[in-house]
């Protein structure tokens, strides 16, 4: 990633609606946002279809993915990356031609980092995953009271809890969420997916969650799952497509 | 405050008499055990809050000491978090409340560029006169009263990549250290001045002093292997570098904590002393395989275990006692000895069985000589 290879104001006013796409998805390959932003006003301006400028955010959201897991990106790479997608979203979400209803949304996902823990770059990258991807997400932060997460799940009728602890010593945290779901009644109604470096798959299924991901963009590819929603278009609009 | 029953001399020369010295020939006949990063813990057998254990350093001291005697392990006592001097330059500390965390920046000093060029590195007399010192000095002068002629004064310094994450924060020195690298280097520099100055403050007054450091935020998770060496270790090597010059080690404790899978090896540009103990946590979610690392590191210093902290935690004494002695088995005849320790701090709620089968595990197996009869 060359934050310096930056469009120019010039270059994206010149180019032509299929080449704002590729600037796009390349602006958020390179984590450009100055490029996004313009691009994606550039974009509404030539009447192209919002949605279509999503996607191709989302496209290089989808590369970036790819160049982390192959170690190619880290951490760094991928915050910037959403930023310049979060930089598009803000342009191009207001003019989707039809509202974001409740229906379009994936799911909703309570996430947060458990007590004791302050750790959260994983946890804000899952979350500007599954914003981009049109979950409706209520992020309660880092050293989250674990009661709050069953008060905000029933205040919301969330339907994933996505739990985050670097710690080891924090384990303990996860283990009482799970708990306070099954004595208010709710845990059947919610699945939970645990992440966050001192976790482990053994840890999750001794713990009964129903979830665990190494790091955020398997977080995404499990919520996804176990919500039945793997492989399926995101839908960030339900007509004119 | 009387808190504490008289400290074993036994104990102590025990502890003493198994030190690695880094000596080829093998001061030591025995593997010792340490699991320092032990606060927590130590809190949670005293029954007393970690809000009291981070704040108040002289009862931090000495329930280290006694819960380092209680379970037999080789190591005296300490206090130190995370965060240190983050208050003295501006920032806010946010100390802990449960049983579950530690001391956190509530507040970063710094919040924009302009503030990372404005930034004025504190000089020796200041940062002994502030509040982290004035901890630390409590924290050492009470070990000194305890520990008599066992002492070694410490210093707690954290590399300049991690200074300059406690004084900006995860986020801005993630994105910055991409997108802004000539500032980023900016306040390195900046860091590595006040790592420099932290030491001299310990020399100062003791005349020397042990060091302890380490990669924590400069990571095989985090950060590639490129920015891994031009941020964290160019001015690693140079803080220590600097630091012995000026008198202190020659123990140093060197702690890569969590994954370094991709960049464990880039330490050994760093200057060790034979008395150095290299501590490489992770590989991925699991302890490293130290093979590789004795092959590299073996020869110049002593090499510390990396007992998972989650099996101390969830794992049951049969299961600590087996990891344990494959490690014991494994590693103990590293050329300049080996210490059996933990993956990282040892979790508050670790189950003393898991503790005590740790130790055992030692004092069964861990016998230099008998392992070398066995060759």
């Amino acid at each position: 990633m060359d934050c310096k290879k930056k469009l120019t104001f010039g270059d994206i006013m010149s180019i032509s609606k299929e080449a704002v796409l590729d600037g796009l998805r390349k602006a958020v390959i390179e984590g450009d946002a100055d490029s996004c932003k313009v691009l994606a006003e550039r974009a509404i301006k030539v009447k192209i279809d919002a949605y279509r400028a999503l996607m191709s955010c989302i496209d290089g959201m989808t590369v970036v993915g790819e160049k982390f897991n192959k170690k190619e990106y880290f951490v760094p790479e991928l915050l910037l990356s959403a930023d310049a997608t979060y930089a598009a979203m803000d342009i191009l979400i207001p003019n989707l031609n039809v509202e974001k209803s409740p229906e379009s949304e994936l799911g909703k996902v309570v996430i947060g980092v458990v007590e004791g823990d302050i750790h959260d770059i994983g946890k804000n990258l899952l979350k500007a995953l599954l914003e981009i991807s049109s979950f409706k997400v209520f992020d309660l932060g880092k050293n989250v009271p674990l009661r709050m997460f069953t008060n905000k799940t029933k205040e919301t009728n969330a339907n994933i809890i996505a739990l985050s602890t670097l710690m080891s010593t924090t384990l303990p945290g996860i283990k009482i969420v799970i708990d306070n779901l099954k004595d208010e009644g709710i845990r059947d109604k919610v699945k939970v997916i645990i992440g966050g470096a001192s976790t482990s798959k053994i840890f999750a299924e001794k713990i009964g969650a129903d979830a665990w991901a190494e790091n955020a963009f398997e977080g995404f590819k499990e919520i996804r799952r176990i919500l039945g929603k793997e492989g399926k278009k995101l839908e960030f609009i339900s007509s004119g497509q | 405050m009387s808190l504490l029953a008289p400290v074993s001399k036994k104990w102590l020369e025990a502890v003493d008499k198994r030190k690695p010295m880094g000596d080829a020939s093998g001061h030591s006949s025995e593997v010792p055990c340490d699991a320092s990063l032990f606060i927590s813990h130590a809190a949670k057998v005293f029954n007393i809050s970690r809000y009291d254990a981070y704040t108040n350093p002289e009862l931090g001291v000495k329930i280290t000491l006694a819960a380092n005697e209680l379970y037999g392990l080789d190591a005296f006592c300490g206090w130190g978090h995370a965060v240190l001097f983050v208050d003295d330059y501006g920032g806010k500390i946010k100390w802990p409340t449960g049983w579950t965390d530690a001391p956190y920046v509530e507040e970063y000093l710094l919040k924009t560029p302009e503030d990372i060029e404005k930034l004025e590195v504190k000089d020796v007399d200041e940062l002994s006169k502030g509040p982290t010192y004035a901890k630390l000095w409590k924290a050492l002068e009470t070990a000194e009263k305890l520990l008599g002629r066992f002492f070694t004064p410490w210093s707690l310094v954290h590399s300049p990549y991690d200074c300059a994450r406690n004084f900006l924060g995860d986020d801005k020195l993630l994105r910055w250290t991409v997108k802004e690298p000539k500032l980023i280097h900016t306040l390195l520099k900046k860091c590595l001045e006040h790592d420099v100055n932290v030491v001299a403050a310990v020399l100062r007054k003791y005349g020397r002093c042990s060091i302890e450091t380490g990669s924590v935020f400069a990571n095989s998770e985090l950060l590639s292997p490129k920015h891994c060496r031009e941020f964290n270790i160019i001015y690693l090597k140079e803080m220590l570098k600097r630091v012995l010059t000026a008198g202190a080690g020659p123990g140093i404790f060197i702690h890569l904590c969590g994954d370094h899978s991709l960049d464990w090896r880039l330490h050994k540009d760093v200057q060790v002393t034979p008395q150095t103990t290299m501590h490489v946590a992770n590989d991925g979610r699991e302890p490293m395989d130290l093979t590789e690392v004795i092959k590299v590191f073996g020869k110049k210093c002593v090499i510390r275990g990396n007992v998972s902290t989650n099996l101390m935690l969830h794992g049951t004494p049969k299961e600590v006692y087996e990891e344990a002695k494959r490690q014991i088995l494994a590693y103990q005849n590293s050329p300049r000895g080996f210490v059996l320790g933990l993956s990282c701090e040892l979790p508050g709620d670790t189950p003393p069985v898991n503790v005590h089968a740790l130790v055992k595990a030692t004092r069964d197996l861990g016998s230099i000589g008998s392992a070398k009869n066995l060759r």
